[in-house]
């Protein structure tokens, strides 16, 4: 959504708060994004799987009333309207995309959806990368398992051993870390590279 | 001489529905100020009071309040006691540039440049509270309230000067509104054995828990004394309904208190009881709503015009003789100055003042300065009279 034209049509909104003159012009604002509504108070069904949306109320909110522990699974957006420390620590806590302030006028409510939806993304595209960082993390040990190995294997330097790892890694074109875990976990496969090594007579690259 | 002006004023309270008694009182206050106004040769105009009763449902203030400036060309409105309410009134007042005049203590962190707060602010009543219920009882405390917004915020705020002052919050629990099983609170606290409680329970939940801690006779373990029982709500109706030695004792902060020994306060009780019968009381709520029309009429008479710019202009010009003493609206944040208080429950139902701040205190109502101004008051001998002795303690 960051260089073509921010487009909702078709998707559905769940709208977690008690029906009153805010849900009505939420709901109005919605439809002219032809995004269709489904509003709910109390909170009941918990399964957000058919909705791409969800909106709730921040005044009246409680733990638990989500189906979901964590990071929200689709973009979350608060309606706030009393803004004392406590309802605001608490709608920070349910981790929401996008606030709008009540009542809800004819402004606001495009913006809260582009808003939400961008956070939304760049969370989760923020989220893979921290998962991918973590795991190559985990997987220091084992590099440096790896690196020992081959520098005694061959005679040579870390920086040499390193070297001779990177390469590998980027001719089977994955991480440095996971080029490891496959030779860590087949006593064949770092035999074999090794032995090519050997054969070409050099450590070096 | 020429006929006075007429000026409508609109008046909505809830006098049906889930808090009509506090609604009734309230009416009756602002009710008796119009009276006043209308009847005073000193002023050339009239307040005509347009009164609607929206039956405590949210939606149906925002209606009434439309309909009263759209219809009745009122540009002040008096009324609404809950947040949510005036909540649902704040939007319209904007939208058509009129005036409400709330008349009730609230949470704060709100403020509207067409809403003249006149009820207190947390820093005129629960920081107060705070102060003196560490300073003269103890350091660890016991939350109990209602599960909704004021007791939430109430209680978020005691923490915060507890945990100042190295005092401990030993629990906080709440109970849904209009709860009365509060067996488990009772048994918490014999175990818990705090030095106070604070009670932010609101309506049958306060009665049946106050009623239950008299029964149970709970005592400190410091000095054997009964554990004295804190709150920002308990008013002199109140103590009516809860009746007998189960009334008695309970430190209440509050700007108002019927008891108040001055000359004006005695007048405006006497005026109240006599247009609405002698077995009324007035409340903080009640004086609030009082002192909201007197300051609407002062602007008016200081502007020579009742428009919303002309009011909002003159109204921090002011100052009014209220029942408490005098107040005025600060320009920073239309909220009132007013004078906290310190009272403690007596047996006849009434409440004895044991501390008050010297002069009227400004209102904070985002407690900006929370921490930087110390809160003092004049504190009455009459600790003994509470019931409970202050326990001396070092000071770190």
């Amino acid at each position: 959504m960051t260089s073509s034209i921010p487009n909702f049509s078709n998707m559905s909104a769940l709208v977690i708060h008690r029906h009153d003159a805010n849900v009505e012009a939420l709901v109005g604002q919605l439809r002219r994004l032809n995004i269709s509504a489904i509003c709910q108070w109390p909170p009941r069904n918990k399964d957000v799987a058919a909705t791409d949306m969800v909106f709730f109320d921040t005044d009246n909110g409680f733990d638990g009333m989500f189906g979901w522990a964590g990071v929200p699974p689709v973009p979350l957006i608060a309606m706030v309207g009393s803004e004392t420390p406590g309802r605001l620590e608490w709608a920070i806590n349910q981790k929401p995309n996008a606030y709008m302030t009540k009542p809800v006028g004819s402004k606001g409510v495009f913006l809260a959806l582009v808003t939400a939806f961008n956070a939304f993304q760049a969370d989760a595209r923020l989220h893979s990368d921290l998962r991918a960082l973590e795991d190559r993390l985990r997987l220091r040990p084992m590099v440096v398992k790896i690196i020992f190995g081959i520098m005694k294997s061959m005679n040579i330097d870390d920086d040499a051993a390193f070297r001779i790892l990177r390469s590998e890694s980027m001719q089977r074109q994955i991480s440095i870390e996971e080029c490891c875990r496959e030779l860590a976990c087949s006593a064949d496969a770092q035999q074999k590279l090794i032995s090519s090594l050997r054969s070409q007579g050099s450590g070096s690259m | 001489m020429g006929q006075k002006q007429k000026i409508p004023v609109g008046v909505i309270f809830s006098t049906t529905g889930p808090y009509a008694e506090v609604s009734e009182a309230m009416l009756c206050g602002t009710l008796l100020a119009i009276a006043e106004v209308n009847a005073s040769s000193a002023l050339d105009f009239e307040l005509v009071a347009h009164v609607r009763n929206p039956a405590g449902r949210t939606q149906a203030y925002e209606d009434v309040a439309r309909d009263l400036i759209i219809n009745h060309r009122v540009s002040h409105i008096v009324g609404c006691y809950t947040s949510s309410s005036r909540k649902a009134v704040i939007p319209v007042v904007e939208k058509y540039d009129a005036i409400l005049w709330y008349p009730s203590h609230y949470e704060g962190f709100e403020g509207s440049s067409n809403v003249i707060y006149l009820g207190a602010s947390p820093n005129q009543h629960i920081v107060p509270l705070a102060h003196y219920m560490t300073k003269n009882f103890g350091r660890n405390v016991y939350l109990c309230g209602s599960d909704y917004i004021w007791p939430w915020e109430s209680n978020r705020v005691m923490r915060e000067i507890v945990t100042d002052v190295q005092g401990s919050v030993l629990a906080e629990r709440y109970v849904a509104v209009g709860c009365v099983d509060i067996v488990g609170l009772i048994e918490e606290i014999r175990d818990l054995k705090p030095d106070f409680i604070f009670n932010t329970l609101i309506g049958e939940s306060s009665y049946a828990f106050l009623r239950a801690f008299h029964a149970a006779g709970l005592r400190r373990a410091s000095d054997g004394r009964e554990i004295p029982v804190a709150s920002c709500t308990l008013s002199e109706a109140e103590l009516k309904l809860i009746g007998g030695m189960a009334a008695a004792g309970h430190i209440v902060s509050s700007v108002y208190f019927q008891s108040i020994d001055t000359e004006r306060n005695r007048q405006f009780v006497e005026l109240f009881r006599k247009k609405f019968g002698r077995e009324k009381v007035t409340s903080a709520d009640a004086e609030a709503c009082y002192n909201s029309v007197h300051m609407l009429a002062l602007a008016i008479s200081q502007a020579q015009s009742e428009t919303t710019n002309s009011v909002l202009d003159a109204v921090t010009h002011i100052s009014f003789d209220a029942p408490q003493g005098k107040v005025l609206i600060d320009e920073d944040n239309n909220h009132c100055y007013l004078t906290p208080r310190i009272g403690v429950s007596m047996p006849d139902a009434s409440f004895k003042v044991i501390a008050a701040a010297p002069h009227p205190c400004k209102p904070d109502p985002f407690l900006a300065s929370l921490k930087s101004s110390p809160f003092l008051m004049d504190e009455q001998k009459s600790d003994i009279e509470a019931g409970v002795k202050p326990r001396l303690r070092v000071v770190r």
